[in-house]
C-alpha cells in the first residue's frame, strides 16, 4: 500500500501530458509539502472533472483516508469510466480496503482498457507492456480476495448447516431415549 | 468444569472468547448433558449401569484426550485463514457453534449419562432410596465441578498448560472408567486399560493443533497462556517488529514494538497520544496514565516523542501480568526505575481510584478480546473517574476501534465523553487505518484544526498534524442535550450500557459503511 505514491509518479509519466497540468502541479506540489488541507482545497476547484477526481484521490490517499480516496476514484470514474489511472487507482484502494466486488470489478474494467490500450497502433511497447503487468498484478489480488469472500460464503454456510445438524442429532438422541423409556421397562427392575 | 472452562481456549485462537463463544459453548455443554442425562437413563435400565458407567467415563476420556489434537482442523473448517477481524466477526459466533457441536457435545453427552448411571448404580449396590443416591451423587458432581473450575483457572491451565489440562481430565476419567471395568470384572478391561496408557502416551507426543501459525513474514518468538487470553509474540522477518497478539489476532494486534523509540508511522494509533505534550507544552515533566498499557507500546512512542528536556513520568495500568511479562523480555518494558511505574494485574477501574493526582494525560486503551470494550470501561461515569485525576488543561484521550465516525462505537464513545467532560470532545479519524483516537480536555478547550493552540513545532507535528488537518479526518463532538439516562440518549452508563450491541452493529455492517462498494 505505501508504495503507491512512488509508482504514481511514473504512471502519471507513461500517461503523457494532460490538460491542466498546471493546477494539478500545484496541487502536486502542495501535497508534496504535506500541506493537505490546502492541495484538497485546490484539487476541489480544478475545472475538469476527471482531473478533479485524480488530484483529491491523491491527496486524500496521502493524507491517509483511504475510504474517501476511493470515494473519490469511485465518483471520478462515473464521469470518466475509462480512465486506466483512476481505474488502476481505486482498484488498489478496493483491494487494500478488502472491497472485493469494487476491487474486482475495477480490476476486470482496467484489464479491458489496457488490452485496448495494447492493441491501439502508435502506443509504446513499454507503456503497453506497463499497463499490462499491471493489470495482471490488480486483477490477481482482486481474484484472491474474491475467492477469501466465497471462503467466507462457504464457511458460514458449514457453520450453519453443522450447526443445525448437531442440534438435530441431539434433539434425535433425546427423543430416542425418551421414547424408549417406557413404564414397561422401568416395571422389570423393582427397587427397595 | 475442566472440559467447559478449557473448551473456549481450545476454540480462542479461531473465534475469539467473547461473551458471544462463552455463551456458545456453555449452551452447548447444557445442551448436550441434559441429553446425556436422558440417554444415562435410558442406558440405566437395563444391564449393569457400574460396567456401563465405565464405559461411558472411557468413550469420555478417549474424546477428551483428542480435543486438542483435531480442535485445529474442526474450527479451520469454520473459519478460513486471512480474514480481517470485522470479515471474520460474523464467522465467530455460528463457527463456534458447530465446532462446540462437533467438539464438546459428544464429550459432555457421555459425561451427562454418567450421572444417572452412578446414582442408578449407587442405589443397586448399597439399597435405600432413589433420593439418597441422587442426592449424593448430585452432591459429589457439583463438588468436582467446584473443585474443577477452581483447579482449571488457577492450576491447571497455568501450570498444565491447554493440552495438558485437556489430558489431565482424560486421565481422570480414565481411570475411574478402568477402576469401574476392573471392579465390575468386564471382560478385557486390563486392556483396555493399556490401550488408554498407550494412546495417552501418544497424544502427549502429537502437535497441538491449536498453536498459532503466523502471517507470511512473520515469525513466533514465544507464546503464552494466560487467566485471559492465548497470546504470542511475533516477529517480522527482518527483525524489525514485534507484535503482540491475543487469541484469533487476525489483523489486530495488542502491542507493537520497533528498535526505535518515537513515532512507529504507518497508521499507528498510539503516534497520537504524543500529541498532547506538544499542546500542553510542559517545562519539567509529563505525568501520564495509561488505562489497558499492554506491553507498553504507548510508553516507547512517548519516551522518544516529547518535546526536548520533558521527562516523561509513566504509569501503566495493564490487568493481564503475562503481558506484562512479555513486554519485559521482548517489548523492552520497564516495569520499575524512575519515572516508570506498572500496575499489573489490575482493572484499569479499580487502578483509578489509587493513581496518585494531578495527572497530565490518561490513555484510555481497554479492550478484552481484540474487539471488545468491557462496559464498565466506557461508561461516563468511567470517563468522569478517569477526568478527575487529570488537573486543569490535562488531556484523556481513548483509542475507539470503529469504522469512522458514524460507527456506532466511536459516536457512543464520543457522546459518552463529551458528556462525562461537560465540553466539547475532538474525534480524529486515524490515517490510513480504521480507528479513530477521542481527545478530551479538563478546563481549556480541546486544540482543534485551524485554531489557537493546534499547531506545533518539530518532527511530531509536521508527521502527525498535517493529515489531520482535511475534513474528513476530524470531527467536533459536543455534550448531548437533555437527560443523559433517558432513553435514546446514546450516552453509555453504568446502568444502561449498549456496548455488546454497538460493537456487534459496528462489525456487521462497518466496512459497508466505510468503504464505498465493499
Amino acid at each position: 500500500m505505501m508504495v503507491l505514491p512512488l509508482v504514481t509518479s511514473v504512471a502519471l509519466a507513461l500517461l503523457g501530458p494532460a490538460g491542466g497540468r498546471g493546477d494539478s502541479q500545484d496541487v502536486a506540489a502542495l501535497r508534496d509539502q504535506g500541506l493537505y488541507a490546502l492541495a484538497l482545497k485546490q484539487a476541489q476547484a480544478l475545472d475538469d472533472p476527471t482531473e478533479r477526481s485524480r488530484e483529491m484521490l491523491e491527496v486524500l490517499y496521502h493524507a491517509g483516508d483511504l475510504a474517501g480516496a476511493l470515494g473519490a476514484g469511485l465518483t471520478g470514474l462515473e464521469v470518466a469510466p475509462d480512465d486506466r489511472l483512476l481505474l488502476w487507482r481505486s482498484a488498489r484502494l478496493a483491494t487494500d480496503l478488502a472491497a472485493a466486488s469494487a476491487a474486482l470489478d475495477l480490476a476486470r474494467r482496467l484489464a479491458r482498457e489496457v488490452e485496448l490500450l495494447a492493441s491501439q497502433p502508435g502506443v509504446e511497447a513499454s507503456t503497453s507492456q506497463w499497463w499490462l503487468d499491471t493489470s495482471a498484478v490488480m486483477l490477481e489480488e482482486a481474484l484472491q480476495l474474491g475467492e477469501l469472500r466465497e471462503q467466507q460464503a462457504g464457511a458460514r454456510g458449514r457453520a450453519r448447516w453443522g450447526a443445525l445438524l448437531g442440534l438435530v442429532l441431539l434433539g434425535a438422541l433425546a427423543t430416542w431415549a425418551t421414547q424408549c423409556s417406557g413404564p414397561a421397562q422401568q416395571g422389570g427392575r423393582a427397587r427397595v | 468444569m475442566v472440559v467447559e472452562l478449557a473448551a473456549v481456549r481450545l476454540l480462542a485462537p479461531w473465534f475469539g472468547a467473547s461473551t458471544g463463544v462463552w455463551t456458545n459453548v456453555i449452551g452447548v455443554i447444557l445442551l448436550a448433558l441434559a441429553v446425556g442425562y436422558v440417554c444415562g437413563a435410558r442406558l440405566s435400565m437395563s444391564g449393569s449401569p457400574d460396567r456401563r458407567l465405565g464405559f461411558a467415563l472411557v468413550a469420555g476420556c478417549l474424546l477428551t484426550a483428542v480435543l486438542p489434537l483435531v480442535a485445529g482442523w474442526v474450527a479451520g473448517t469454520f473459519m478460513p485463514a486471512g480474514l480481517a477481524l470485522d470479515e471474520a466477526a460474523g464467522l465467530m459466533l455460528w463457527g463456534s457453534l458447530a465446532s462446540s457441536l462437533v467438539l464438546f457435545a459428544p464429550v459432555a453427552a457421555l459425561l451427562g449419562c454418567g450421572c444417572p448411571l452412578a446414582v442408578e448404580a449407587l442405589q443397586v449396590g448399597s439399597g435405600g432410596h432413589a433420593g439418597t443416591a441422587g442426592g449424593r451423587v448430585l452432591g459429589m458432581s457439583t463438588l468436582g465441578s467446584l473443585v474443577g473450575t477452581f483447579g482449571t483457572t488457577h492450576w491447571l491451565l497455568p501450570s498444565c498448560g491447554l493440552k495438558g489440562t485437556f489430558h489431565v481430565a482424560a486421565a481422570c476419567l480414565g481411570l475411574a472408567g478402568v477402576v469401574l471395568l476392573l471392579r465390575t470384572r468386564t471382560p478385557r478391561a486390563s486392556t483396555v486399560m493399556l490401550v488408554l496408557v498407550a494412546l495417552g502416551a501418544a497424544s502427549t507426543l502429537m502437535p497441538e493443533s491449536g498453536s498459532l501459525a503466523p502471517g507470511s513474514g512473520w515469525e513466533v518468538l514465544d507464546q503464552r497462556q494466560s487467566e485471559y487470553q492465548r497470546l504470542a509474540v511475533l516477529q517480522d522477518v527482518d527483525g524489525g517488529q514485534r507484535r503482540l497478539v491475543a487469541n484469533e489476532a487476525l489483523d489486530s494486534f495488542q502491542s507493537v514494538w520497533s528498535a526505535q523509540t518515537g513515532l512507529l508511522g504507518g497508521g499507528q494509533y498510539y503516534d497520537y497520544f504524543a500529541l498532547p505534550a506538544w499542546w500542553a507544552e510542559p517545562q519539567e515533566r509529563w505525568d501520564v496514565l495509561i488505562l489497558g498499557m499492554g506491553a507498553g507500546t504507548a510508553v516507547r512512542v512517548l519516551e522518544g516523542a516529547l518535546p526536548n528536556g520533558v521527562e516523561l513520568c509513566s504509569i501503566g495500568v495493564e490487568i493481564d501480568p503475562v503481558v506484562v511479562e512479555l513486554g519485559e523480555l521482548y517489548f523492552e518494558l520497564q516495569t520499575d526505575g524512575p519515572g516508570r511505574r506498572v500496575l499489573a494485574g489490575l482493572d484499569a477501574r479499580a487502578a483509578l481510584l489509587g493513581v496518585e493526582s494531578p495527572q497530565d494525560l490518561v490513555i484510555v486503551d481497554c479492550y478484552a478480546n481484540n474487539m471488545e470494550i468491557p462496559p464498565h470501561l466506557c461508561s461516563v461515569e468511567f470517563f468522569g473517574e478517569a477526568l478527575g485525576v487529570l488537573g486543569t488543561g490535562g488531556f484523556l484521550m481513548v483509542n475507539a476501534a470503529g469504522f469512522g465516525f458514524d460507527d456506532p462505537v466511536v459516536d457512543a464513545l464520543g457522546r459518552t465523553l463529551a458528556q462525562a467532560s461537560g465540553a466539547e470532545v475532538l474525534a480524529l479519524r486515524v490515517p490510513f487505518s480504521r480507528n479513530c483516537v477521542l481527545v478530551a480536555r479538563v478546563g481549556l478547550p480541546v486544540p482543534r484544526p485551524g485554531a489557537l493552540g493546534w499547531d506545533i513545532g518539530g518532527a511530531v507535528g509536521r508527521a502527525l498534524l498535517p493529515a489531520l488537518e482535511i475534513p474528513s479526518a476530524w470531527k467536533l463532538v459536543e455534550p448531548p442535550p437533555g437527560d443523559m439516562r433517558a432513553p435514546g440518549a446514546q450516552v453509555l452508563t453504568d446502568d444502561r450500557n449498549a456496548m455488546d450491541r454497538l460493537q456487534r452493529a459496528s462489525l456487521r455492517a462497518g466496512r459497508q459503511r466505510w468503504v464505498v462498494g465493499a
